[in-house]
């Protein structure tokens, strides 16, 4: 199962919350928290985006993050 | 590509955009020591790229970041007279002026038809006519 570590202090915990509801109907996820990060736990992705999901969900909550 | 940046330099907020300027073209990954005294970047193009290519993409990121850094220097330090600025520009055109001493629904009320100071009202009229033979008082 892949997962992304998230800095807290870096990316925004609201632009995290966001980005899962946005990619929700293309994966499942979990999030967990480890001291300064954030760990979402990604699961069922969608087979057709499986190469380019972490990598796109990253750069949504970088987005999410600058807003 | 791995890009390591000192924070005291570069300022979070324009790492952030300059990241942001370039999420269409690379995947960008953030990370920071628990002192936060460093920031480290991880790219990933999104299409396959060669070195030179990963090599311009930096170049390119770099120019961006130094450009951000710059523009957020300068709104922090014109912040005030921004604020400023913007705020007289709101309370001039919320009808509470300095001048008239009337608050907008004041001003409103009074009607320019009824003419309360006399404007419309010809000089003969007001005055009475002109006499033809009358001299200028010197």
């Amino acid at each position: 199962m892949p997962s992304l570590k998230f800095n807290t202090k870096i990316y925004k915990k609201e632009a995290i919350q966001k980005a899962i509801s946005a990619y929700s109907h293309l994966a499942r996820f979990r999030v967990k928290d480890d001291k300064d990060y954030k760990v979402v736990e990604i699961d069922k992705v969608d087979p057709d985006l499986k190469g380019i999901f972490c990598d796109e969900f990253a750069n949504y909550v970088l987005g999410m993050s600058k807003k | 590509m791995k890009i390591r940046l000192n924070s005291a330099i570069y300022p979070l907020e324009a790492i952030l955009n300059a990241c942001y300027c370039f999420i269409d073209r690379a995947y960008i990954y953030l990370d920071t020591n628990c002192k936060k005294e460093t920031i480290n970047i991880f790219f990933k193009g999104k299409s396959r790229l060669s070195e030179k290519e990963l090599s311009c993409l930096r170049g390119e990121f770099m120019n961006e970041l130094l450009h951000c850094a710059l523009r957020y220097r300068i709104s922090k330090e014109n912040k005030k007279v921004r604020e400023y600025i913007v705020g007289r520009a709101l309370y001039s055109a919320s009808g509470l002026t300095e001048d008239s001493g009337l608050s907008g629904k004041k001003a409103e009320e009074l009607d320019y038809k009824k003419d309360s100071l006399g404007i419309a009202i010809p000089w003969e009229k007001k005055y009475g006519k002109i006499r033809k033979n009358a001299k200028p008082k010197v």
